[in-house]
Protein backbone atom coordinates (compact mmCIF):
# COMPACT_ATOMS: atom_id res chain seq x y z
CA UNK A 1 0.00 0.00 0.00
CA UNK A 2 0.96 3.13 -0.95
CA UNK A 3 1.05 5.47 1.82
CA UNK A 4 2.65 8.87 0.33
CA UNK A 5 0.16 10.96 1.62
CA UNK A 6 -1.29 9.01 4.63
CA UNK A 7 -3.62 11.45 6.69
CA UNK A 8 -3.10 14.77 5.02
CA UNK A 9 -6.79 16.25 4.22
CA UNK A 10 -6.41 17.77 0.64
CA UNK A 11 -9.16 20.13 -0.84
CA UNK A 12 -9.24 20.15 -4.81
CA UNK A 13 -10.87 22.38 -7.00
CA UNK A 14 -10.76 23.20 -10.48
CA UNK A 15 -12.79 24.18 -13.92
CA UNK A 16 -14.23 21.81 -15.83
CA UNK A 17 -11.66 19.68 -16.23
CA UNK A 18 -12.90 18.46 -12.77
CA UNK A 19 -16.44 17.95 -13.68
CA UNK A 20 -16.72 14.83 -15.82
CA UNK A 21 -16.49 11.31 -15.23
CA UNK A 22 -12.85 10.38 -16.49
CA UNK A 23 -11.92 13.20 -16.07
CA UNK A 24 -9.75 15.00 -12.92
CA UNK A 25 -11.97 14.00 -10.63
CA UNK A 26 -11.87 10.54 -11.07
CA UNK A 27 -7.71 10.32 -12.12
CA UNK A 28 -6.51 13.32 -9.77
CA UNK A 29 -8.95 11.94 -7.14
CA UNK A 30 -8.17 8.62 -6.98
CA UNK A 31 -4.69 8.99 -7.31
CA UNK A 32 -4.59 11.41 -4.47
CA UNK A 33 -6.57 8.58 -2.06
CA UNK A 34 -4.77 5.66 -3.16
CA UNK A 35 -1.91 7.28 -1.85
CA UNK A 36 -3.83 7.43 1.68
CA UNK A 37 -5.14 11.23 1.71
CA UNK A 38 -8.14 12.38 2.97
CA UNK A 39 -9.64 14.37 -0.61
CA UNK A 40 -12.35 16.65 -1.44
CA UNK A 41 -12.55 17.25 -4.70
CA UNK A 42 -15.12 19.79 -6.04
CA UNK A 43 -15.01 21.26 -9.97
CA UNK A 44 -17.35 23.92 -11.28
CA UNK A 45 -17.74 23.83 -15.76
CA UNK A 46 -16.27 27.71 -16.47
CA UNK A 47 -15.31 29.22 -13.79
CA UNK A 48 -12.28 31.64 -13.17
CA UNK A 49 -10.35 31.60 -10.01
CA UNK A 50 -12.11 34.52 -9.20
CA UNK A 51 -15.68 32.85 -8.84
CA UNK A 52 -14.11 30.71 -6.31
CA UNK A 53 -13.88 33.81 -3.96
CA UNK A 54 -17.57 35.18 -4.33
CA UNK A 55 -19.34 31.68 -5.62
CA UNK A 56 -19.10 29.37 -8.29
CA UNK A 57 -22.27 29.25 -10.64
CA UNK A 58 -22.97 26.22 -11.95
CA UNK A 59 -23.23 27.71 -16.10
CA UNK A 60 -22.21 24.23 -17.33
CA UNK A 61 -22.07 21.50 -14.54
CA UNK A 62 -20.66 21.10 -11.53
CA UNK A 63 -19.51 17.83 -9.22
CA UNK A 64 -17.96 17.20 -6.05
CA UNK A 65 -16.30 13.79 -4.76
CA UNK A 66 -15.53 12.99 -1.28
CA UNK A 67 -12.91 10.33 -0.25
CA UNK A 68 -13.91 6.91 -1.46
CA UNK A 69 -17.63 8.36 -2.16
CA UNK A 70 -19.29 8.19 -5.96
CA UNK A 71 -18.94 11.34 -7.83
CA UNK A 72 -21.49 13.70 -7.97
CA UNK A 73 -22.92 15.46 -10.99
CA UNK A 74 -25.07 18.36 -11.45
CA UNK A 75 -25.92 19.98 -14.53
CA UNK A 76 -28.83 21.71 -13.01
CA UNK A 77 -28.34 25.89 -13.20
CA UNK A 78 -29.98 25.95 -9.91
CA UNK A 79 -27.21 24.03 -8.54
CA UNK A 80 -25.72 25.67 -5.77
CA UNK A 81 -21.71 26.91 -5.60
CA UNK A 82 -19.46 27.05 -3.36
CA UNK A 83 -16.75 29.59 -2.39
CA UNK A 84 -13.29 28.72 -1.42
CA UNK A 85 -13.63 29.71 1.80
CA UNK A 86 -16.94 27.18 2.69
CA UNK A 87 -15.11 24.64 1.54
CA UNK A 88 -11.73 25.44 3.78
CA UNK A 89 -14.27 25.79 6.62
CA UNK A 90 -15.88 22.58 6.22
CA UNK A 91 -13.43 20.22 5.60
CA UNK A 92 -10.56 21.81 7.32
CA UNK A 93 -7.57 20.96 4.62
CA UNK A 94 -3.36 20.41 5.51
CA UNK A 95 -3.49 21.76 1.45
CA UNK A 96 -5.28 23.12 -1.18
CA UNK A 97 -4.80 22.02 -4.67
CA UNK A 98 -6.34 24.65 -7.27
CA UNK A 99 -6.20 23.40 -10.90
CA UNK A 100 -7.12 26.77 -12.95
CA UNK A 101 -5.64 27.90 -16.52
CA UNK A 102 -8.01 27.89 -19.29
CA UNK A 103 -10.61 29.79 -18.20
CA UNK A 104 -9.03 32.29 -18.20
CA UNK A 105 -6.01 32.57 -20.89
CA UNK A 106 -7.71 34.48 -23.31
CA UNK A 107 -7.93 31.73 -25.92
CA UNK A 108 -8.65 33.38 -29.35
CA UNK A 109 -7.72 36.68 -28.47
CA UNK A 110 -4.98 38.65 -29.45
CA UNK A 111 -3.33 38.90 -26.13
CA UNK A 112 -2.88 37.33 -22.96
CA UNK A 113 -5.72 39.50 -20.49
CA UNK A 114 -2.57 40.22 -17.88
CA UNK A 115 -4.49 42.27 -15.49
CA UNK A 116 -7.98 40.88 -15.26
CA UNK A 117 -5.52 37.40 -14.74
CA UNK A 118 -4.32 39.03 -12.08
CA UNK A 119 -7.22 40.15 -10.13
CA UNK A 120 -9.05 36.81 -10.30
CA UNK A 121 -5.96 35.24 -9.38
CA UNK A 122 -5.08 37.33 -6.86
CA UNK A 123 -8.36 37.36 -4.91
CA UNK A 124 -8.36 33.56 -4.86
CA UNK A 125 -4.34 33.33 -3.53
CA UNK A 126 -5.28 36.23 -1.33
CA UNK A 127 -8.73 33.90 0.17
CA UNK A 128 -6.96 31.03 0.35
CA UNK A 129 -3.64 32.79 2.46
CA UNK A 130 -6.55 34.28 4.85
CA UNK A 131 -7.36 30.97 5.96
CA UNK A 132 -3.41 29.90 6.78
CA UNK A 133 -3.86 26.97 4.03
CA UNK A 134 -0.98 25.65 2.08
CA UNK A 135 -1.48 25.74 -1.35
CA UNK A 136 -0.54 24.54 -4.89
CA UNK A 137 -1.19 25.67 -8.21
CA UNK A 138 -1.92 23.04 -11.85
CA UNK A 139 -1.90 24.90 -14.79
CA UNK A 140 -3.25 24.46 -17.99
CA UNK A 141 -1.92 21.29 -20.33
CA UNK A 142 -0.83 21.19 -24.06
CA UNK A 143 -4.05 21.88 -26.10
CA UNK A 144 -4.31 23.45 -29.39
CA UNK A 145 -7.22 24.26 -31.68
CA UNK A 146 -11.47 23.24 -31.39
CA UNK A 147 -13.82 25.56 -30.37
CA UNK A 148 -12.00 26.83 -27.67
CA UNK A 149 -9.21 28.19 -29.85
CA UNK A 150 -6.48 27.09 -27.60
CA UNK A 151 -2.65 27.44 -28.86
CA UNK A 152 0.27 25.64 -28.18
CA UNK A 153 1.78 29.60 -27.93
CA UNK A 154 -0.60 30.82 -25.57
CA UNK A 155 -0.60 27.59 -23.03
CA UNK A 156 3.55 28.21 -22.84
CA UNK A 157 2.74 32.30 -22.29
CA UNK A 158 -0.08 31.46 -19.64
CA UNK A 159 2.01 28.91 -17.79
CA UNK A 160 4.86 31.20 -17.50
CA UNK A 161 2.04 33.47 -16.15
CA UNK A 162 0.85 31.63 -13.96
CA UNK A 163 4.04 30.49 -12.18
CA UNK A 164 4.83 34.43 -11.42
CA UNK A 165 1.29 34.91 -9.70
CA UNK A 166 0.37 32.49 -7.71
CA UNK A 167 2.52 32.45 -5.27
CA UNK A 168 2.23 31.44 -2.06
CA UNK A 169 0.69 28.93 -4.03
CA UNK A 170 3.24 26.35 -5.36
CA UNK A 171 3.04 26.22 -9.00
CA UNK A 172 2.57 22.66 -10.85
CA UNK A 173 3.53 23.03 -14.41
CA UNK A 174 1.58 20.76 -16.20
CA UNK A 175 3.13 21.41 -19.72
CA UNK A 176 6.17 19.93 -18.42
CA UNK A 177 4.26 16.29 -17.95
CA UNK A 178 4.33 15.73 -21.42
CA UNK A 179 4.92 17.47 -25.62
CA UNK A 180 2.30 19.58 -27.15
CA UNK A 181 -0.17 17.13 -28.23
CA UNK A 182 1.26 14.05 -26.42
CA UNK A 183 -2.29 14.10 -24.91
CA UNK A 184 -5.17 13.73 -27.27
CA UNK A 185 -8.09 15.94 -26.51
CA UNK A 186 -11.39 15.80 -27.79
CA UNK A 187 -12.40 19.30 -28.51
CA UNK A 188 -8.64 21.09 -28.63
CA UNK A 189 -8.54 21.53 -24.92
CA UNK A 190 -10.45 18.41 -22.77
CA UNK A 191 -8.30 15.30 -23.01
CA UNK A 192 -9.29 12.39 -23.78
CA UNK A 193 -9.40 9.49 -20.92
CA UNK A 194 -5.98 8.28 -21.35
CA UNK A 195 -4.64 12.24 -21.13
CA UNK A 196 -7.06 12.33 -17.81
CA UNK A 197 -5.16 9.74 -16.28
CA UNK A 198 -1.81 10.87 -17.39
CA UNK A 199 -2.63 13.94 -16.49
CA UNK A 200 -4.01 13.23 -12.82
CA UNK A 201 -0.83 11.16 -11.75
CA UNK A 202 1.41 13.17 -12.98
CA UNK A 203 -0.01 15.92 -10.67
CA UNK A 204 -0.16 13.33 -7.73
CA UNK A 205 3.43 12.20 -7.93
CA UNK A 206 4.40 16.02 -8.30
CA UNK A 207 2.09 16.59 -4.65
CA UNK A 208 3.58 14.17 -3.40
CA UNK A 209 7.23 14.99 -4.32
CA UNK A 210 6.31 18.47 -3.54
CA UNK A 211 4.72 17.45 0.04
CA UNK A 212 8.22 15.43 0.57
CA UNK A 213 6.33 12.64 1.13
CA UNK A 214 8.22 10.62 -1.91
CA UNK A 215 8.70 7.07 -0.44
CA UNK A 216 12.17 6.23 -0.80
CA UNK B 1 -18.02 12.67 -20.48
CA UNK B 2 -21.53 13.16 -21.89
CA UNK B 3 -22.09 16.00 -23.94
CA UNK B 4 -25.59 15.35 -24.13
CA UNK B 5 -26.47 15.90 -20.59
CA UNK B 6 -24.54 19.16 -20.82
CA UNK B 7 -26.87 22.35 -21.00
CA UNK B 8 -25.78 25.18 -23.39
CA UNK B 9 -23.83 28.04 -21.37
CA UNK B 10 -25.78 30.83 -19.72
CA UNK B 11 -24.27 34.50 -20.20
CA UNK B 12 -21.90 35.32 -17.61
CA UNK B 13 -21.77 38.95 -16.77
CA UNK B 14 -19.69 40.98 -14.84
CA UNK B 15 -20.29 44.55 -13.99
CA UNK B 16 -17.78 47.47 -13.52
CA UNK B 17 -18.61 50.24 -11.64
CA UNK B 18 -17.64 52.63 -14.49
CA UNK B 19 -18.88 51.11 -17.38
CA UNK B 20 -20.67 53.27 -19.46
CA UNK B 21 -23.60 51.27 -20.83
CA UNK B 22 -24.67 48.01 -21.48
CA UNK B 23 -22.78 47.40 -24.22
CA UNK B 24 -19.61 48.36 -22.95
CA UNK B 25 -19.98 46.01 -20.02
CA UNK B 26 -17.72 43.09 -19.76
CA UNK B 27 -20.27 39.64 -21.39
CA UNK B 28 -19.68 36.38 -22.17
CA UNK B 29 -20.65 35.80 -25.39
CA UNK B 30 -19.99 32.30 -27.56
CA UNK B 31 -16.65 32.23 -28.79
CA UNK B 32 -18.11 29.81 -31.74
CA UNK B 33 -17.21 29.21 -35.23
CA UNK B 34 -19.15 28.57 -38.25
CA UNK B 35 -18.40 24.55 -37.99
CA UNK B 36 -17.53 23.92 -34.07
CA UNK B 37 -20.63 23.61 -31.90
CA UNK B 38 -20.77 26.73 -29.63
CA UNK B 39 -18.30 27.24 -26.33
CA UNK B 40 -19.45 26.23 -23.21
CA UNK B 41 -17.70 29.05 -21.47
CA UNK B 42 -15.60 31.57 -22.01
CA UNK B 43 -11.59 31.85 -21.98
CA UNK B 44 -10.90 35.12 -20.03
CA UNK B 45 -13.14 38.39 -20.56
CA UNK B 46 -15.06 37.21 -23.90
CA UNK B 47 -13.78 40.59 -25.72
CA UNK B 48 -10.66 41.42 -24.10
CA UNK B 49 -10.43 43.72 -20.60
CA UNK B 50 -9.27 47.06 -19.77
CA UNK B 51 -9.77 49.03 -16.69
CA UNK B 52 -10.13 52.64 -15.01
CA UNK B 53 -9.98 53.95 -11.74
CA UNK B 54 -11.08 57.86 -10.83
CA UNK B 55 -9.16 59.97 -8.03
CA UNK B 56 -10.44 62.74 -6.48
CA UNK B 57 -7.86 65.56 -6.00
CA UNK B 58 -10.33 68.06 -5.32
CA UNK B 59 -10.93 69.42 -1.81
CA UNK B 60 -14.32 68.49 -2.06
CA UNK B 61 -17.25 65.97 -2.74
CA UNK B 62 -16.38 64.62 -7.00
CA UNK B 63 -19.28 62.77 -8.20
CA UNK B 64 -19.63 60.63 -11.71
CA UNK B 65 -21.93 59.63 -13.25
CA UNK B 66 -21.39 56.90 -16.09
CA UNK B 67 -23.81 56.89 -18.92
CA UNK B 68 -26.86 55.24 -18.05
CA UNK B 69 -25.84 54.18 -14.27
CA UNK B 70 -25.85 55.27 -11.03
CA UNK B 71 -23.92 58.14 -9.59
CA UNK B 72 -20.69 57.47 -7.56
CA UNK B 73 -19.61 60.36 -4.81
CA UNK B 74 -15.56 60.56 -4.14
CA UNK B 75 -14.66 62.41 -0.95
CA UNK B 76 -11.95 64.24 -0.15
CA UNK B 77 -10.86 61.97 2.45
CA UNK B 78 -8.05 60.49 1.84
CA UNK B 79 -9.24 56.35 2.11
CA UNK B 80 -12.03 57.68 0.05
CA UNK B 81 -10.57 59.77 -2.53
CA UNK B 82 -10.00 56.50 -5.09
CA UNK B 83 -11.79 53.98 -7.14
CA UNK B 84 -11.04 50.70 -7.41
CA UNK B 85 -9.90 49.33 -10.78
CA UNK B 86 -12.97 48.55 -12.53
CA UNK B 87 -12.70 46.13 -15.88
CA UNK B 88 -14.92 47.04 -18.86
CA UNK B 89 -14.73 46.11 -22.35
CA UNK B 90 -12.06 47.91 -24.32
CA UNK B 91 -13.75 50.89 -26.09
CA UNK B 92 -15.10 54.30 -25.01
CA UNK B 93 -16.60 54.96 -22.03
CA UNK B 94 -18.72 58.40 -20.97
CA UNK B 95 -19.91 60.33 -17.76
CA UNK B 96 -20.59 63.39 -16.29
CA UNK B 97 -18.52 65.08 -13.79
CA UNK B 98 -19.84 67.37 -10.96
CA UNK B 99 -17.89 69.01 -8.57
CA UNK B 100 -18.56 71.84 -6.42
CA UNK B 101 -20.99 73.62 -9.20
CA UNK B 102 -19.16 72.94 -12.29
CA UNK B 103 -19.82 70.40 -14.07
CA UNK B 104 -17.93 68.66 -17.54
CA UNK B 105 -17.88 65.83 -19.63
CA UNK B 106 -15.64 62.53 -19.17
CA UNK B 107 -14.95 60.95 -22.66
CA UNK B 108 -12.10 57.85 -22.44
CA UNK B 109 -10.76 55.60 -24.63
CA UNK B 110 -9.59 52.23 -22.81
CA UNK B 111 -7.80 49.66 -24.81
CA UNK B 112 -7.25 45.89 -23.99
CA UNK B 113 -5.15 45.54 -20.82
CA UNK B 114 -5.10 48.95 -20.55
CA UNK B 115 -5.11 50.26 -16.83
CA UNK B 116 -6.33 53.98 -17.03
CA UNK B 117 -6.25 56.36 -14.02
CA UNK B 118 -8.13 59.56 -14.55
CA UNK B 119 -7.11 62.07 -11.62
CA UNK B 120 -10.01 64.93 -10.92
CA UNK B 121 -9.55 68.16 -9.87
CA UNK B 122 -10.02 71.95 -9.81
CA UNK B 123 -7.87 74.52 -11.87
CA UNK B 124 -7.02 77.68 -11.25
CA UNK B 125 -9.46 79.26 -12.68
CA UNK B 126 -11.85 77.23 -10.79
CA UNK B 127 -12.45 74.95 -13.59
CA UNK B 128 -12.73 71.13 -13.51
CA UNK B 129 -9.26 69.29 -14.60
CA UNK B 130 -9.48 65.53 -15.46
CA UNK B 131 -5.72 64.22 -15.95
CA UNK B 132 -5.80 60.97 -17.97
CA UNK B 133 -2.79 58.35 -17.03
CA UNK B 134 -1.97 55.37 -18.90
CA UNK B 135 -0.18 52.43 -18.25
CA UNK B 136 -0.18 48.28 -19.32
CA UNK B 137 1.85 46.30 -17.25
CA UNK B 138 3.70 43.60 -18.26
CA UNK B 139 5.33 43.54 -14.68
CA UNK B 140 2.74 41.36 -12.52
CA UNK B 141 4.44 39.23 -10.00
CA UNK B 142 3.09 37.23 -6.57
CA UNK B 143 6.71 37.82 -5.00
CA UNK B 144 7.44 41.64 -5.60
CA UNK B 145 5.23 44.96 -4.84
CA UNK B 146 4.92 47.33 -7.50
CA UNK B 147 4.99 51.05 -6.66
CA UNK B 148 4.11 53.91 -9.23
CA UNK B 149 4.53 57.47 -8.85
CA UNK B 150 1.65 59.87 -10.47
CA UNK B 151 2.44 63.57 -11.73
CA UNK B 152 -1.01 65.14 -11.23
CA UNK B 153 0.44 68.48 -9.69
CA UNK B 154 1.05 70.64 -13.08
CA UNK B 155 4.01 72.89 -10.77
CA UNK B 156 5.85 69.73 -9.54
CA UNK B 157 8.47 68.81 -12.54
CA UNK B 158 10.41 65.49 -12.37
CA UNK B 159 8.91 64.23 -9.12
CA UNK B 160 10.90 61.16 -7.75
CA UNK B 161 10.21 58.67 -5.27
CA UNK B 162 12.93 58.15 -2.24
CA UNK B 163 12.97 55.20 -0.16
CA UNK B 164 14.02 55.97 3.01
CA UNK B 165 16.66 58.91 3.02
CA UNK B 166 17.99 58.79 -0.30
CA UNK B 167 17.41 55.79 -2.47
CA UNK B 168 15.83 57.12 -5.45
CA UNK B 169 13.02 54.27 -6.65
CA UNK B 170 11.51 56.53 -9.01
CA UNK B 171 13.00 59.24 -10.88
CA UNK B 172 11.89 61.74 -13.95
CA UNK B 173 8.37 62.51 -13.51
CA UNK B 174 7.05 64.95 -15.40
CA UNK B 175 3.24 66.37 -14.51
CA UNK B 176 0.75 64.25 -16.38
CA UNK B 177 2.93 60.92 -16.41
CA UNK B 178 3.98 58.04 -14.38
CA UNK B 179 6.24 55.88 -13.06
CA UNK B 180 6.23 52.46 -11.92
CA UNK B 181 9.00 49.90 -10.81
CA UNK B 182 9.00 46.16 -8.97
CA UNK B 183 10.10 46.26 -5.47
CA UNK B 184 10.98 44.08 -2.82
CA UNK B 185 8.16 43.47 -0.17
CA UNK B 186 9.55 45.50 2.85
CA UNK B 187 8.42 48.03 5.39
CA UNK B 188 9.98 51.46 3.77
CA UNK B 189 9.19 55.29 4.59
CA UNK B 190 8.79 56.83 1.27
CA UNK B 191 8.87 60.59 0.12
CA UNK B 192 8.16 62.43 -3.15
CA UNK B 193 10.70 65.02 -4.09
CA UNK B 194 9.80 67.95 -7.33
CA UNK B 195 12.97 68.76 -9.28
CA UNK B 196 15.72 69.95 -7.14
CA UNK B 197 13.29 70.82 -4.09
CA UNK B 198 15.01 69.05 -0.96
CA UNK B 199 12.01 69.40 1.06
CA UNK B 200 9.81 66.48 0.32
CA UNK B 201 6.46 65.33 1.26
CA UNK B 202 5.77 61.53 2.73
CA UNK B 203 3.92 58.54 0.94
CA UNK B 204 2.45 56.76 4.09
CA UNK B 205 1.80 52.92 2.47
CA UNK B 206 3.32 50.83 5.35
CA UNK B 207 5.06 47.40 4.89
CA UNK B 208 4.67 46.72 1.32
CA UNK B 209 2.85 43.90 0.72
CA UNK B 210 4.02 41.18 -1.77
CA UNK B 211 1.92 40.50 -4.94
CA UNK B 212 0.31 44.21 -4.01
CA UNK B 213 0.45 47.42 -6.09
CA UNK B 214 0.60 50.96 -5.34
CA UNK B 215 0.38 54.38 -6.26
CA UNK B 216 1.53 57.57 -5.26
CA UNK B 217 -0.02 60.71 -6.62
CA UNK B 218 1.74 64.26 -5.73
CA UNK B 219 -1.28 66.50 -6.11
CA UNK B 220 -2.50 70.35 -4.89
CA UNK B 221 -6.10 71.01 -4.53
CA UNK B 222 -7.56 74.36 -5.83
CA UNK B 223 -5.94 76.77 -2.84
CA UNK B 224 -4.12 74.25 -0.69
CA UNK B 225 -0.61 72.82 -0.23
CA UNK B 226 1.01 70.17 -2.51
CA UNK B 227 -0.16 66.87 -0.82
CA UNK B 228 0.59 63.39 -1.73
CA UNK B 229 -2.48 60.51 -1.80
CA UNK B 230 -0.88 57.28 -1.28
CA UNK B 231 -3.25 54.01 -2.78
CA UNK B 232 -3.30 50.33 -2.81
CA UNK B 233 -3.83 49.34 -6.84
CA UNK B 234 -7.19 47.40 -6.10
CA UNK B 235 -9.06 45.70 -8.84
CA UNK B 236 -12.74 44.55 -8.95
CA UNK B 237 -13.78 41.27 -9.68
Amino acid sequence: MNMALAGLVLLVIGDSHMVSQGYLISSLHESLVSQQAIVHSYGACGVNAGDWVYGTSGTCGQAERHERAALRIDYSSRAKGWTVRELIERHRPDLIVVQMGDTMAGYGQSSLPQAWIYGKVRALTTAIRAQNVACMWVGPPWGSGGRYEKTTARVREMSHYLSQVVPPCTYIDSTAFAGPGEWPTIDGQHLTASGYRAWGHSIADSIVSLTGRSQK
Amino acid sequence: MSRKKEPDISARATTGLLAGCAALLIAAVPGAGAAEPPRLYDSGPARGAGFIRIANVSNGIVSITPAGRARIDLSAEDALRGTRFEAITPGKIAASIRAGNQTRKLNVAIAANELVTVAIGIAANGSISTTVFRETPKDFNALRSSLALFGVDKTCANARLVADKNTVVIAGVAPGSLGRKAVNPVKVALTVFCAKETRGLPAELGQLEAGERYSVLIFAAQGAARRVLALRDEMAL
